[in-house]
Formats: structure tokens, C-alpha cells, sequence
């Protein structure tokens, strides 16, 4: 305790605090901004940290780090285009609240949300790291093929209306997804002797092609058409009360571990946990709320941004106590960390304890200055409702063009966007959901490279699913989430045949 | 929607089957668990079956899918998705910047907007602000032709 | 509502004035077509064909930071990973060759082709720095029941054991291939991606020993949790003082990694010895020495000849080796 007390006092110093400060500011700009995503935003500011003192450096890009994730929710509530893959889950509830007229509110449960999230993460780091890294090595090829598979399972709970037209576009997102050089082989499948392909469809274009593209062009459309004679609702300024806020403490709760755990396994990041959290968000309601969910629910807004936010401190676990990164930002800190000198590792808390726990203490400021920046923002981040349409529409399509390129310099990324785009107006028009195209662009390389790898472990035996406990749990959990609601399905249809 | 779940749901099919095949040209297994084959194959399989449910999927609601209906304001919105590709096509040759000012400026048009004071400023701030966030704030390179 | 609108007006027109006005300066600058006098005028791009936060990630990224004091420009990083680095290399082999678009490349410039996983060739590439050198070893867990490469050997034979490597075709797959050539072990590979996930493995014990860099596993050896049985070196490594090499365990066995800089073949030769000069003097510099050696890599440097020497040597390496390992 009086060690973090002493970190506590390193981190409030004027040039931390500040850093502190800026990093989450521009972390929640660089999170709005769909195309720009989490990690190329630590990525970018990776060598500002090179000529700084270590601990000053990696807070920087902590900062920067959880409030791009929380950053995300603004743009997909607010223009249901997620700013960062993590957002994807949030935009089902959060646009719709905004359609109802209630931004302000959706904004303000995000980010609370977002900072319970990333604080449980964080004080689960603090109180049981070590027990907890025990998890990250527990988890190999087959369990993690388990847990993408139970991630593909979802596809059903994110498919809005149609169940069947979410699985379509799922399984259509997982044969997209195997474009590319085999994982295990390297050999080039659907390339047509394209460079570009060799990697596959990079998938952030692809989702904000899908996402943002399709709604500019949604808009664009719209305002051709007549445009909307809704004046803007007042009511969208409006903050969450205390009381719905009350409501909503289980989720939240219940997402934050959700998500520190998926933080923890290496190679699972924020968006699998948004997911994930999403859907068990569904299992945990009454029967009566099922319906509303995926359309203006706010514990769907809930479950997804408490999860998301606690991957960071769940990410950082592994990290500190083994040295092996949780996510692609926990990487790219590792790297932060290692060019200081300093090596993650076991031995970590024992040479360097007074820099993890400053780490730990600045890890919670960062978290409440982002929960201070992001309600304190509402009224401003609100006001892009009111930007014309006539311009909204062009502004997306320029952000994502320019997002889309940012990634790798490519322009290859910013004519698949344009494809996705096109692709997901028309699905938006016919009435595909988007979500499993990118949870299957996310977890069906997964699924098949884990899958494939378990095999060559085992020399060839399928066994080795079943005799690992985590990897057949989550296979069957996987199977049944898949099963049961089409057996429900249709036991309630004989119900009302026979009641007829 | 039912006659276009039959269309897409056969433009699927076709597609599935395509994928299958050339699918079927890779190498299968060689040796310890399956090839590059199989996991393509199994989702063109998976696709192919859907998209027959699909196919026989009949609509209970069939209100209208487009907003915009009429000659001309479909000529308007196909004019747009025109813009966007060839905006797309061109930001390396001509510039971000300039393209993005360019594409601003029809998309607006195309909408209605026909003050030209509002068309220049809202196009020049747009693209112009865009740029200097990316380029100068954040140093991320944007990219650059002939002109900005 | 007015002064609003016209300070948007007055606004708009400052922003196209400013842009005229800069255009027109950086088009003077860029036109230094071949006079090498003039460059660099603006930042020049790295690209990096690993994802960022990886090894070669972090070198290109400290170099960078610590190379434009001397080159006068920024360099900006660019990670285009993919293919185990074909991706990236292909891009670098066939930018434009203004000594704008440096590319940082690996060992897997030799390997990839030879393997039929890259259409690109050292030779479309002008080396103007090597960089650092790394070399293979065997790592298994600590509490492993062999102490000895010669255990470790004799086990395989009774039963295949499992050994990580960074990815199939990668450079860490072929070490373990070129020592089951060598001493006749019997191993089951087990492809990740990259290094780190089969550090990971390790660890956790679902794999029985991996074949990557002493970089890679130092940490976790120094912790008590792994321990290294010997490196493929032609000498001791420094951040692993009591471990043979292969050599003196009777293994005649040296093989590993690379990190160099590069440029597209035909850029013209006043901007490459610009080029080689400046990062020459980055890479022989003290900080960067430290740098290297903070990070657990092996240091080594050699100017655009030497490195080109060594591209030569080593290809014919590659070019007997990989088809003679079978590898499919």
C-alpha cells in the first residue's frame, strides 16, 4: 500500500500529470477518429517516449492507450461508424440511443463505463497479477481455437433481425478471411498472383469501409432523397442520472472482469472482449428485455465499453509479471519499455518495484481523467450532430480514406475500403448486419491457424480437444450457443402451430 | 426484399460454388492435420447452404428498401457513388488534400447545396483541417501528388 | 449568425493563400531529381515489414529516432508486416528509388525466395547498413530433464519433441531444421507467429523447446524459468556468457538472423553514399552501441560493401540448405 502511495506521489508531478493529461486527450481524438485505431495511436507516439525518462514515456502511451479505446464509442455512438474495432459492439445500442434522441446519455454510460472497465482492470492487476498471468499460460493453440470459436458463436446474438443473414455474412467474412498466405504454410490462397493480397483483406479497412463509408453514403442518399425534417432533439444533450446509472453497476461490473480476462490471454485483444461482454450482456437479461437489445439498450452500450477498457489493465498483466504482451498495444509497450532498458519479466517487481507501482498509480489517474474528459466533453462531442448532413457525409468519407491509408502507407487499403464500402451500403440496405463480417474477419484466422497448430502438436490427433478442460469448455459452449437458439427457435414455433 | 434475397441469395451460391473450386486446387494436408484446403472449402460449403435458405426466404415486410426514388434523384446518388470512386482513384495522383476538397465540394453539389460560399469555405476547411490534423498534429503522412 | 459566416469566409481564404504559398516551396524542394546535393529536403519513410513492437520493430524505430540528428530529416516508420516480412521487402525492393524509401531487412530477404515465399532477390536491393546479428539457440524449460545438447539430442531420438519456432519458412524454422540435419535429432515443428508466441508456448509448456534467438528468451533465463543448451554462434554470445556454442559441443552449426538497412537497387549512388555515410555514423555510435546492448541483441556493423559481402555469402548458404532440408 505505501508503495503505491509512493507511486502515487511520482506520478503527481507537474510534467506527469500533464503528459497524463495530453496523452488521454489526444487518445480519445485519436479514438474518435474512425480509421485511426488504438494501437496505431501508441504506435505513433512510441518514439515521442525514446528521449524521455522510462516511467514518464510508457504513461504517456498509457494515456494515449485507454482513452483511445474509450475513444472509440464517441464516433460509433454518435455516427454509428466505430472509431476502433473495439467500438464495433457499441455502436448496435449506441447509435440507436442516439436515433431516440438520448447521445448525451449513451455518451455518458460509455464513459463511465469505460472508466469502471479499465479501473477493475487495473485493481485486479494490483491485487492478484501473478495468480492471474497463471491463466496466460494455461492458454495454447487449442484453447485458443476454443475461445475463437465461442467468438464466431456470437455472430448469432450481433445479427439484429435475421439470424440467418448474420450467418451469412459471418461465414461470408470467414471465407474473405482466408484470402491471403496460408498461416501455417504461407501458401498463397485467392492472391491471383496480387502483392497486396499476400497479407489478405487488412482488416481495419474492411470495417471502416463497412461502417463508415456505407453510412456516408447512407447519408449521402438520404439528403438526395429529401433529407430528414427531424430537428435535432434538445433531449441529446442530456446527462445520465444516478439512478439509471444504478441500474446499470452489474454490468458494468461483470464486463470489466469479462474483459480483463480476455485482456490477459496473449493474442486476444478489445475488440473480442466488446464482443464477448456484448453477448453475455444478452444472457444475464430478463426475457422481456431480449428485444430491446441491439436497439437502444444501455447495458448493450454498457457491457461492450466496461469490457473493452478492461482489457488495458488486463493486457498489462502478462506483460509486467511474464513479459508476454496481451494485445497488439501491450506489444508495442513491451518494445516502450525494453528500448528504456527495462525488461518485463518475472523479475520485473523485484528490480524495478518503485516503477510498477508508479505505473499502477498512473494507470488509475489515467483511467479517472478519461472518465473527467469524456463526461466533461458530452455537450462538445454532441454538437457534431449538428453539423449539416450535406457535410457529415463527406467529412466520413474523407476521415475514413484517409484512415484506411495511415495503417501501412497502402494505398491497396483504401480501394478495399471503398469496396467494403459499397459492399456495406448494400448490405445496410437489404438488411445484413456488418458485426459478424468483422468478428469473423477478427477470429476466423484465428480459429483456423489455432486449430490447424493444435493439430500439428498433437501429430495429427483430435484428441488434444478433448483432453484439455478450457478448449472443450469453450467448444461447447461454443456449439450449444449456436444450437439452442435454433432449437428455441423452433420448439416455440410448434408452441404457436399447436396453440393455433 | 423477398425477389432481392432470391438475387443475392443466388449471387451467393454462384460465388460459393466459385470459391469451392479454385479451393479445391490447394494443396490438402501434408501430413499432420488438414491443408490450406480445408478450411475454405468449409466455409464455401457453409455459404452454399445458406445461401439456398436464403434464396427461399420470404419476406414478411416489404417496404421500401431506397430513399430515394425517381430519375433523377437516383441519377443524383449513383453521380455520388461515381465521385467517391473516382476521388478514391485519384487521391494518390492528385493529392489529398485537393481530392478531398474536390469531393466535398460535388458531394454537396449533388446534395443541394448550391450557395457557393458555403460549397468553397465548407470544402477548403474540411479537407484543409483534416490534412493538418493527420499530417502536422498527429505525423501521419497523408498522401501527396502532383498537387497538395 | 453574419460574423460567424464571414470569419469562415476570411478563414477559408487564409487556409487556400498559406496552401499556395507552401505548395510552391515544397515543390522547389522536391525536385532535386539526382542532385544528390540537396538531399534529404524532406523526411524519408522506413519500412519495417514486422508488426510494430516486435524486435526489428523497435530497432528500426530507435535507429530512426537516433539517425535524424545526424541525417538533418525525420524518419518516419512504416510497418507493412505480412508473408514473414515478403510483404514489406517486396514494397521496399520496389519503391521509388529517390533515397526516400529506406526498408530495414532481415535475414528472410535470403530465405523467403529460396523457399518459392518471395519473388524479390537481394539483388534488387543496394545494402547501405548492417545493423545487428543474432544467432540461433536451443531453449528449454528450467526444470527440463536435459542439461546437455547431447541429452537433448539422445531424447528425440526415443520420441519427437516438440520444437517453436516463429513461423514455417522463417529463420528460426530453418536453424531447427539445419540441427536436425546436423545431429540427426528428430524434431516435430510447431509454426508461430513470431517469436514471441513460441516463447510463450515454452513457457507454458506446450511445447518442449524452441529454436529462436538468445535475445528472445534472456530475459526468462535470467528469471530461472528457462535455460538455454547451446547457441548456434561462432562464439559465446554476451548476454549468455556460460552457454556453448553448437561448435564446441561438436556441432558444426552457425546460423541466425540479420537486421540491415537498404535501398530500391537503382537509387543513385551520390544519395546512397549520403545515405551510408549518415546512418554509418548513427550505427557506430556509441548510443546506438548501448542501445543494441540494452536490448539484448548482438551488435554488429558493416558498411554497404561489407554488407553486400555478406548478402552474397549467405545466399549461397541459403541456396544449398533449404532445398536440402525438405521443408514442405
Amino acid at each position: 500500500m505505501d508503495l503505491l502511495l509512493q507511486g502515487l506521489g511520482n506520478v503527481f508531478q507537474p510534467e506527469v500529470i500533464l503528459l497524463l493529461i495530453g496523452g488521454v486527450i489526444i487518445g480519445i481524438i485519436i479514438g474518435a477518429l474512425p480509421g485511426l485505431t488504438a494501437t496505431m495511436g501508441v504506435a505513433l507516439f512510441l518514439p515521442v517516449t525514446f528521449g524521455m525518462d522510462a516511467v514518464t514515456g510508457v504513461l504517456l502511451l498509457i494515456g494515449v492507450y485507454f482513452g483511445s479505446i474509450y475513444g472509440g464509442s464517441i464516433a460509433a455512438i454518435l455516427l454509428n461508424t466505430p472509431g476502433t474495432p473495439a467500438s464495433a459492439a457499441t455502436a448496435l445500442d449506441g447509435h440507436a440511443m442516439t436515433k431516440q434522441g438520448k447521445a448525451g446519455k449513451a455518451l455518458g454510460y460509455a464513459a463511465i463505463a469505460s472508466g469502471v472497465g479499465g479501473l477493475i482492470s487495473v485493481l485486479m492487476l494490483i491485487l492478484i497479477a501473478p495468480q492471474l498471468a497463471g491463466v496466460a499460460l494455461n492458454f495454447s493453440a487449442p484453447e485458443m481455437f476454443g475461445l475463437a470459436l465461442f467468438g464466431l458463436s456470437i455472430i448469432s446474438s450481433v445479427s439484429g433481425g435475421s439470424v440467418l443473414k448474420g450467418l451469412i455474412a459471418g461465414v461470408f467474412g470467414i471465407l474473405i478471411s482466408t484470402i491471403g498466405m496460408d498461416p501455417m504454410t504461407s501458401y498463397p490462397r485467392f492472391t491471383y498472383d496480387q502483392l497486396s493480397l499476400l497479407n489478405g483483406f487488412s482488416f481495419i479497412p474492411v470495417m471502416i469501409g463497412l461502417f463508415a463509408v456505407s453510412e456516408a453514403l447512407v447519408i449521402m442518399e438520404g439528403e438526395i432523397g429529401g433529407g430528414d425534417k427531424i430537428k435535432k432533439i434538445i433531449a441529446n444533450y442530456v446527462l445520465p442520472k444516478w439512478n439509471e446509472l444504478k441500474r446499470l453497476w452489474f454490468s458494468m461490473i461483470r464486463s470489466g472482469f469479462i474483459g480483463t480476462i480476455i485482456g490477459i490471454i496473449p493474442g486476444a485483444g478489445a475488440d473480442i472482449a466488446a464482443f464477448v461482454s456484448y453477448n453475455e450482456g444478452k444472457r444475464f437479461l430478463k426475457k422481456e428485455e431480449k428485444e430491446t437489445y441491439g436497439k437502444g439498450n444501455p447495458k448493450g452500450i454498457v457491457s461492450a465499453e466496461a469490457a473493452n477498457n478492461g482489457v488495458t489493465g488486463g493486457a498489462m498483466i502478462p506483460l509486467l509479471t511474464l513479459g508476454i504482451p496481451g494485445d497488439a498495444v501491450a506489444a508495442i509497450l513491451l518494445g516502450a519499455l525494453v528500448v528504456q532498458g527495462i525488461q518485463p519479466g518475472p523479475q520485473l517487481f523485484a528490480t524495478s518495484g518503485e516503477l510498477v507501482y508508479t505505473l499502477f498509480a498512473g494507470m488509475i489517474i489515467a483511467n479517472i481523467l478519461m472518465v473527467i474528459f469524456g463526461i466533461s466533453g458530452i455537450r462538445l462531442f454532441v454538437k457534431i450532430l449538428l453539423v449539416p448532413k450535406k457535410m457529415l457525409a463527406p467529412l466520413i468519407l474523407i476521415l475514413s480514406t484517409i484512415g484506411a491509408y495511415a495503417i501501412s502507407n497502402n494505398i491497396f487499403d483504401v480501394f478495399t475500403m471503398l469496396v467494403a464500402g459499397i459492399i456495406g451500403y448494400f448490405m445496410k440496405k437489404y438488411g445484413f448486419p456488418a458485426s459478424p463480417i468483422v468478428l469473423a474477419l477478427i477470429l476466423g484466422p484465428m480459429a483456423e491457424s489455432e486449430f490447424r497448430r493444435s493439430l500439428v502438436m498433437s501429430e495429427g490427433s483430435y484428441s488434444i480437444f478433448l483432453e484439455r478442460p478450457i478448449a472443450l469448455g469453450f467448444i461447447i459452449i461454443a456449439v450449444l450457443s449456436l444450437i439452442l437458439p435454433l432449437v428455441w427457435g423452433k420448439l416455440k414455433k410448434n408452441k404457436k402451430v399447436n396453440a393455433a | 426484399m423477398t425477389m432481392a434475397n432470391r438475387v443475392i441469395g443466388f449471387g451467393l451460391l454462384i460465388l460459393s460454388v466459385y470459391a469451392w473450386l479454385i479451393a479445391n486446387a490447394f494443396p490438402s494436408s501434408n501430413g499432420l492435420g488438414p491443408g490450406p484446403d480445408y478450411f475454405p472449402k468449409i466455409a464455401a460449403s457453409a455459404l452454399g447452404v445458406l445461401s439456398i435458405l436464403l434464396i427461399g426466404r420470404k419476406e414478411k415486410q416489404d417496404g421500401a428498401v431506397y430513399a430515394v426514388s425517381g430519375k433523377p434523384a437516383v441519377l443524383l446518388f449513383v453521380t455520388g457513388i461515381i465521385v467517391m470512386m473516382v476521388y478514391v482513384l485519384f487521391v494518390q495522383w492528385l493529392g489529398f488534400t485537393v481530392s478531398s476538397a474536390l469531393v466535398t465540394l460535388a458531394w454537396m453539389i449533388l446534395m443541394g447545396i448550391r450557395k457557393w460560399t458555403t460549397l468553397i469555405v465548407a470544402s477548403v476547411l474540411i479537407s484543409a483541417g483534416i490534412s493538418y490534423v493527420f499530417e502536422f498534429l498527429l505525423s501521419v503522412p497523408i498522401p501527396h501528388g502532383i498537387l497538395y | 449568425m453574419k460574423k460567424y459566416k464571414f470569419s469562415l469566409i476570411l478563414l477559408t481564404m487564409f487556409v487556400v493563400l498559406t496552401a499556395c504559398g507552401g505548395n510552391d516551396s515544397a515543390k522547389s524542394g522536391s525536385s532535386d531529381t539526382g542532385k544528390g546535393s540537396n538531399f534529404p529536403s524532406k523526411p524519408v519513410e522506413l519500412i519495417v515489414p514486422y508488426a510494430a513492437g516486435g524486435g526489428t520493430d523497435t530497432v528500426a524505430r530507435s535507429f530512426a529516432d537516433m539517425a535524424k540528428n545526424d541525417l538533418g530529416q525525420s524518419i518516419a516508420v512504416v510497418n507493412m508486416e505480412g508473408g514473414g516480412g515478403a510483404v514489406g521487402m517486396q514494397n521496399g525492393a520496389k519503391a521509388k528509388a529517390d533515397g526516400y524509401k529506406v526498408s530495414m531487412v532481415t535475414v528472410e530477404l535470403l530465405t523467403l525466395p529460396h523457399s518459392g515465399l518471395a519473388q524479390f532477390s537481394h539483388t534488387d536491393f543496394k545494402p547501405i547498413a548492417l545493423l545487428n546479428e543474432d544467432s540461433g539457440a536451443i531453449t528449454v524449460k528450467a526444470d527440463a530433464p536435459w542439461n546437455t545438447l547431447e541429452e537433448f539430442i539422445a531424447a528425440t531420438k526415443e520420441k519427437k519433441l516438440k520444437v517453436g519456432n516463429s513461423g514455417t519458412g522463417a529463420i528460426w524454422h530453418l536453424a531447427a531444421a539445419a540441427f536436425e540435419k546436423e545431429t540427426g535429432a528428430q524434431f516435430n515443428h510447431i509454426p508461430f507467429e513470431g517469436a514471441a508466441p513460441a516463447v510463450t508456448a515454452l513457457l507454458g509448456g506446450h511445447v518442449d523447446a524452441v529454436s529462436v534467438s538468445p535475445a528472445e528468451v534472456v530475459t526468462q533465463v535470467q528469471a530461472g524459468e528457462l535455460k538455454v543448451l547451446g547457441v548456434m554462434a561462432e562464439e559465446r554470445v554476451e548476454s549468455l556468457p556460460d552457454v556453448p556454442t553448437l561448435k564446441e559441443s561438436g556441432i558444426d552449426l552457425s546460423i541466425g538472423t540479420w537486421r540491415g538497412l537498404a535501398v530500391p537497387k537503382d537509387t543513385p549512388d551520390d544519395v546512397v553514399k549520403i545515405l551510408e555515410e549518415s546512418f554509418g555514423k548513427t550505427a557506430q555510435s556509441d548510443e546506438f552501441k548501448e542501445q543494441i546492448k540494452k536490448m539484448n541483441l548482438g551488435y554488429r556493423y558493416d558498411n554497404g560493401e561489407g554488407f553486400t559481402k555478406l548478402l552474397e555469402e549467405q545466399d549461397q548458404l541459403f541456396a544449398n540448405l533449404i532445398p536440402s532440408l525438405k521443408l514442405n
